[in-house]
């Protein structure tokens, strides 16, 4: 009865849980406030050492970010809690059946009296999982268990206590957890809708020889971009996220021999305290190029109309994409107060750019 | 908002209950409140006669504005999501049958709300093994004739402990669920194994008996228990309760004696002691293998039963007799035997 109200609709079969490994995407990292990461990942036995060895260096990269947040936003924490790309086939003569359609990755973040610790999940799966059960998994239970195990041990083993033998007993057990409830399908959970406001627009285009990247936001010296920048980590991390994040997806399903998939990011979830940010994006596969167009929301601190509902944005970003509209109509259609003015956010100039002007506090 | 969410899933009708309290009360009104409650428990086929103990022991670590009734009420609820737990468990199919897999997935599926839920019951400074107790009491099999406080809490005073920074209590609570479920999850999980493969031998005797000749069902005993838990001692060194033990071999006596059948001692002597040793040989390491060959094991186990056979007045007797005779003896012979490992 009770799974129900999980989510879990029935225990799988056993031939369903015997996910191959050489199918699925499965890794959880664990970080602690010294930044000292330990891994547990899921990886075929037939890889040679050099992938083994790329596919351990995965957890430093994708827990980068959530660090940098750390260390840019001065003193404001920022945790990226969850990224979620689609995935599209762009290879016809794939013929592997069970083709990857979901992948995302999940962070825990915990404040101990050892301080801050992390834990984050990469999963790639063929299923459209739940992924609301798999954050609960982590975030109420395996999380916390490594946390709690941790001062449990300590204080029974005293000196005997080895830290990496538990931290290895508490990552295996978790990833299995997880890989167990792999294969649920996704469920509309109730949850009360919330409204944002649009703080800026990132345009991107990538091809084969192609990778552009602009935002767009308010201007320099209107009010509202300095307003905003409480309510973000920076215009800078902002304007990095999607397309580190999109590549290092692309560089992972490529290190796991998934040829000709390629992803594209559809969400970012960033949170500090009771700050929300969301960073919702579509796309369109067009001549050999993919082109996006994604919002930087800020959840709503107060009562205004230019609050709007996710499907909104997701739905004007879309018509944008469809209907090819020229950017300061595609503005206008999101929110008024962004100017088409283009920043450039893929050159460190550019970049440096950007935490100069749109960064500065006063 | 989670509190309530547990009333209503695991629903149990308060005012029949208490209708029903009511009338043991009128009833017996020369006893104990204490022991009224005790007496409607155990109507309520919750717990034997080491309920009131229970009861007594948990009495002056009610959180305030609880009474004992309210935790006689949770121990009914308990035993309702002890049936709904057991429902998952049935269909759950864990990779490798991984026992860590089992305890952390019903943990996580029943009993983390529940924990939030239970500590509204008990005083908020109460030391964490209390916690682990009144788990291991709340989940067990309604059946279970052993739940006599004193000997649960020796077994969780030294090993779950209470943590504190500065005066605050730090929460352990997925720790404390792990020692008062662990033991029960496993049973119940290797108690479906045993069931399943039960189930599967029967299903395919019946298919050889419709499609080809019928064979005649070769009876054995089948220590499943007995081998896993072998195993599970070699690998992991855990310390393995006598009453683990107990149950590894009462399954392993069930598995062939059945209840209204006679057997003679003759019939069954050689058959139980290949198989014991059998199954206590296949759970060993390979290290372990070494030293105590199958030879070693039968002879250690022909030394017991020949001894036990000068103490039978009669040698023929029904399944269930042989089996509660055997029982005792198996369990001592078994416990030597792992501490001498």
């Amino acid at each position: 009865m009770y799974y129900y109200i999980l989510g879990v609709n029935k225990p799988k079969l056993f031939e369903e849980s015997m996910k191959s490994h050489e199918k699925i995407i499965l890794g959880l990292f664990f970080a602690d406030e010294d930044n000292l990461v330990f891994d547990h990942i899921r990886f075929s036995e037939n890889f040679t050492d050099m992938k083994i060895n790329d596919i351990k260096m995965l957890s430093y990269k994708f827990l980068g970010p959530v660090f940098l947040t750390a260390a840019t936003s001065e003193g404001e924490n920022w945790r990226i809690e969850f990224i979620e790309a689609s995935l599209s086939l762009r290879d016809s003569i794939i013929d592997e059946v069970d083709v990857l359609q979901s992948f995302f990755t999940l962070n825990s973040s915990m404040n101990t009296q050892e301080g801050t610790t992390n834990l984050f999940a990469l999963i790639s799966t063929p299923y459209t999982e739940d992924i609301k059960l798999i954050s609960d998994e982590i975030s109420k239970y395996i999380h916390p268990s490594i946390n709690q195990s941790n001062i449990v041990n300590e204080s029974i083993l005293g000196e005997r206590f080895d830290f990496n033998r538990m931290i290895n007993i508490e990552l295996e057990r978790g990833i299995n957890l997880i890989e167990y409830s792999l294969g649920s399908s996704r469920k509309a959970y109730w949850k009360e809708e919330q409204r944002y406001y649009c703080v800026g627009l990132i345009e991107r285009k990538t091809g084969e020889n192609l990778r552009l990247s602009n935002l767009y936001t308010f201007d320099k010296d209107d009010p509202l971009r300095r307003t905003y920048l409480d309510y973000i980590p920076s215009y800078y991390v902002m304007s990095i996220l999607p397309d580190y994040y999109e590549h290092l997806i692309s560089e992972t399903l490529q290190v796991y021999d998934k040829k000709g998939i390629y992803p594209n990011i559809r969400m970012i979830r960033l949170r500090y305290r009771d700050k929300k940010v969301v960073y919702l994006e579509e796309y369109l596969f067009e001549n050999e190029i993919s082109k996006s167009y994604g919002v930087i929301l800020v959840q709503q601190y107060e009562e205004s109309e230019k609050n709007k509902k996710l499907s909104y944005y997701r739905k004007n970003l879309r018509l944008i994409l469809d209907r090819n509209k020229d950017i300061k109509e595609s503005l206008n259609l999101i929110n008024s107060h962004l100017i088409s003015e283009r920043w450039g956010t893929i050159s460190n100039e550019d970049l440096d750019k950007i935490g100069l002007l749109l960064d500065k506090s006063e | 908002m989670e509190n309530v969410n547990i009333e209503e899933i695991y629903k149990i009708d308060k005012e029949r209950l208490l209708g029903y309290y009511n009338r043991i009360k009128n009833q017996f009104k020369f006893l104990e409140p204490t022991q009224i409650i005790a007496k409607f428990l155990i109507n309520r086929s919750i717990g034997s006669n080491d309920v009131f103990d229970t009861l007594l022991y948990f009495k002056d670590k009610l959180a305030d504005g609880k009474e004992l009734l309210d935790l006689a009420f949770e121990w009914i609820r308990a035993q309702k999501i002890r049936l709904e737990y057991k429902k998952y468990l049935i269909r759950a199919q864990y990779p490798h049958n991984n026992l860590s897999l089992a305890v952390d997935d019903c943990i996580f599926k029943f009993f983390l709300e529940y924990d939030k839920y239970i500590r509204n019951l008990l005083k908020e400074d109460i030391r964490e093994h209390n916690l682990s107790v009144l788990y291991e009491i709340f989940f067990s099999p309604y059946e279970s004739k052993n739940l006599n406080i004193q000997d649960i809490l020796e077994r969780h005073i030294d090993k779950v402990h209470t943590h504190h920074h500065e005066m605050e209590k730090i929460n352990t609570n997925i720790i404390v669920l792990r020692s008062g479920l662990s033991i029960i999850v496993v049973k119940d999980y290797e108690d479906v194994l045993f069931a399943r493969k039960e189930e599967k031998i029967k299903k395919e005797l019946k298919f050889k008996k419709t499609t080809t000749y019928e064979i005649e069902q070769e009876n054995k005993f089948e220590g499943l228990l007995i081998e896993r838990l072998i195993k599970t001692y070699c690998i992991s060194s855990k310390e393995i309760s006598e009453k683990e033990i107990e149950n590894a071999v009462s399954q392993f006596l069930s598995s062939y004696f059945k209840f209204g059948v006679l057997y003679t001692f003759d019939s069954f002597k050689d058959l139980l002691i290949h198989n014991l040793a059998e199954d206590i040989f296949s759970g060993l390491s390979e290290k372990l293998k070494q030293a105590n060959t199958m030879e070693n094991i039968k002879y250690l186990a022909l030394n017991v039963i020949t001894i036990f056979s000068k103490t039978i007045k009669s040698k023929k007797l029904d399944g269930m007799a042989w089996k509660k005779d055997l029982t005792p003896l198996l369990k001592t012979f078994a416990v030597k035997f792992i501490n001498n490992l």
